[in-house]
């Protein structure tokens, strides 16, 4: 049984933006997992509405080569 | 009329001379198309995270615009013709957007591994939870 964490606050809705640009790699990559995968909102503590804006971000990075489709693991 | 964005990349092996001809190129057809050009971003060559047509770094290039969806099917339709082009991207503007240095792009390479990753720290504090309850 999960137990109960502190609420996680938004950072777009704290520092009220409006905005995910998908250039910003440096901003996005908080997003990804190492192997490139996009990070679910239950663990970032983002609202619906941004992490829809950060996942359409993070698509069209991908198209433009900023960031990886799929990221290679060390092993 | 709307505001767009292009991102273009090219391919950075033509000479000099070349990528600005081909920036050039797109800036007339916006203009021959009834567009008007509001603002470039030349953000140089920085490395792709994969190889696009077994090339590893390219030119990013972005341009807004306002302009029909006229102006955007001419313009892509070029592109899509144009080799030294590798890829584009059109979207719809916002004025939040920043333009980006070279500079923050270029240092770090695509392949190395994420410094922060969530995950891990949330199952970072999962385990000592679990560790601290079972004590």
């Amino acid at each position: 049984m999960m137990e109960k964490r502190r609420k996680r606050i938004c950072r777009f809705c704290e520092n009220k933006i409006n905005y995910v640009d998908y250039m910003d790699e440096r901003l996005l990559r908080r997003f990804i997992t190492e192997r490139g995968k996009i990070i679910p909102r239950r663990i970032t503590g983002t609202c619906a509405h941004h992490q829809r804006m950060v996942t359409t971000a993070v698509k069209r990075a991908r198209h433009l080569a900023i960031l990886p489709f799929v990221a290679e693991t060390y092993k | 009329m709307s505001v767009y964005d292009t991102t273009i990349i090219l391919n950075p092996q033509i000479e000099e001379g070349g990528i600005n001809g081909e920036i050039k190129k797109s800036l007339d057809l916006i203009d021959r198309y009834g567009g008007k050009v509001i603002n470039e971003d030349r953000m140089g060559i920085r490395r792709l995270a994969y190889e696009i047509q077994k090339i590893h770094q390219g030119y990013y290039y972005r341009v807004t615009f306002e302009g029909t969806g006229k102006v955007i099917d001419e313009l892509e339709r070029q592109l899509r013709l144009d080799e030294p082009c590798l890829r584009f991207l059109t979207c719809l503007h916002h004025e939040e957007k920043v333009s980006h240095k070279k500079a923050e792009a270029d240092d770090r390479p695509a392949d190395k591994p994420v410094e922060q990753s969530a995950p891990a720290e949330t199952a970072t504090d999962a385990d000592s939870g679990e560790e601290e309850a079972k004590e």
